[in-house]
């Protein structure tokens, strides 16, 4: 090219809001994108607490089999998936569960708290034992999201430093 | 003219777009800020309410000879027996915190009651009967116990005194021998904003439980005749005992 010809291309004003808006727009959907994630990801958030506070409340007072109810892992993804599944997809191919019982929370013989890795991972990832009237019961469920924007922190999302949402209870089983 | 105009066209986009974009961030941490506030303080009701639920079911109660409830116990520090302890279920419940850590955690349970009993020269005051702070136990984040403050006593809480107003139809503890669980937790919110300022607010949530009565053998002198008359006595016989709540 001349240099008169880059010249006349400097100065070239057509189509100068579509190149600023190609160089700007990327960023500006970006931000709107990430907002709408985050909405999203507490939305689920919400539900998932909620859904999981019922299935617990189902779990402390007994209700349900231990064959195929609320009283048993598959059950247990079922009581909450039917509301959570409700907003969520994949629900019930994705839960993470651990539902344990014990004579106690904490020391010798008591309940052991299921881990969470940095990749929002539960381990063990599906747990379903020893629940026995009177006695503490620790339900942990994590949910990973389906869905993530390139560059978004997904830790930021789930404001919880981890890819998944997490849902926790505790809480001593009826007599 | 013409030609300072048509300069002047250029980078419009990029100006607005500058304007724009704090607010679009703005939008974006406030709405991470309300988000996370919000669901702490659930978090944080739901710890207290958990917590209380859970000490409610660890009834110790002596009854006298006719079946009225005269002294609750305290539920013990560590697991005894049966009980399951405040700092074992303490820690149970900061496991249900999670995804938050227990940072500035503060966990305050009393007992509140009337009883015919002389109130202990702790409580300050020598009416009988009175409302009073039969026992409390305060834990900090680790559930360690520490010393009591002062949630139990008259006036010295909202929710305390929302809760023994004196004789009021509105009181729950309104007779000799009512007494409610009172829990207080505390948690320290240090937000979007502060990880920058490195400031953090504390979020407090109080919770009110009655006893549950749902262990018998936790009961003392399980003979009661005749039978029980207010209205948060309990009857026992040799099996078990029945609760007579608003019958």
């Amino acid at each position: 090219m001349t240099r008169a010809g880059l010249r006349t291309l400097l100065r070239e004003q057509r189509s100068i809001s579509a190149v600023e808006f190609a160089l700007i727009g990327p960023v500006l959907f970006f931000l709107l994108f990430s907002i709408l994630l985050l909405g999203i990801a507490q939305f689920w958030q919400l539900t998932l607490d909620d859904a999981v506070r019922n299935a617990a409340r189902a779990v402390q007072i007994g209700a349900g089999t231990t064959s195929t109810g609320v009283q048993s892992g598959a059950g247990f993804v079922t009581a909450v998936c039917n509301e959570f599944g409700q907003a969520a997809p994949n629900c019930a191919g994705t839960l993470q569960y651990a539902v344990q019982g014990g004579p106690s929370f904490t020391g010798t013989g008591g309940i052991t708290r299921a881990t969470l890795n940095a990749a929002g991972q539960l381990s063990p990832a599906s747990t379903f034992s020893g629940i026995t009237v009177s006695e503490p019961v620790l339900i942990q469920v994590v949910y990973p999201l389906p869905i993530s924007i390139p560059l978004v922190p997904m830790g930021l999302v789930t404001l919880n430093g981890t890819p998944s949402i997490v849902a926790a209870n505790a809480l001593v089983a009826e007599p | 003219m013409t030609r300072r105009r048509q300069l002047g066209s250029r980078a419009i986009a990029a100006v607005e777009f500058a304007i724009c974009a704090p607010m679009l961030l703005i939008l974006f941490l406030g709405t991470l800020e309300i988000l996370l506030l919000y669901r702490t303080e659930a978090k944080l009701d739901a710890f207290a309410g958990s917590f209380a639920q859970m000490v409610s079911l660890q009834e110790i109660a002596a009854v006298d000879a006719s079946g009225v409830i005269e002294t609750h116990s305290p539920v013990p520090t560590s697991n005894s027996g049966g009980t399951t302890g405040l700092t074992d279920l303490c820690a149970g419940a900061v496991d249900g915190l999670q995804p938050f850590p227990p940072n500035g955690m503060t966990l305050d349970v009393a007992s509140v009651t009337e009883t015919a009993a002389a109130q202990p020269a702790s409580q300050g005051v020598a009416a009988t009967p009175a409302l009073h702070d039969e026992w409390e136990v305060d834990m900090n984040s680790a559930c360690a116990t520490t010393g009591t403050q002062a949630i139990g006593t008259n006036g010295a809480n909202g929710a305390v005194t929302m809760a023994v107003g004196t004789g009021a139809s509105s009181a729950m503890v309104q007779g000799l021998g009512d007494n409610i669980i009172i829990v207080r937790a505390t948690l320290q919110y240090p937000g979007v904003l502060g990880l920058i300022l490195s400031s953090a607010q504390t979020l407090s949530q109080t919770a009110v439980a009655r006893w549950r009565y749902a262990s018998s053998t936790n009961v003392t002198n399980v003979t009661a005749t005749p039978a029980p008359s207010s209205t948060l006595e309990f009857s026992c016989t040799g099996t078990g005992c029945v609760s007579n709540y608003g019958v």
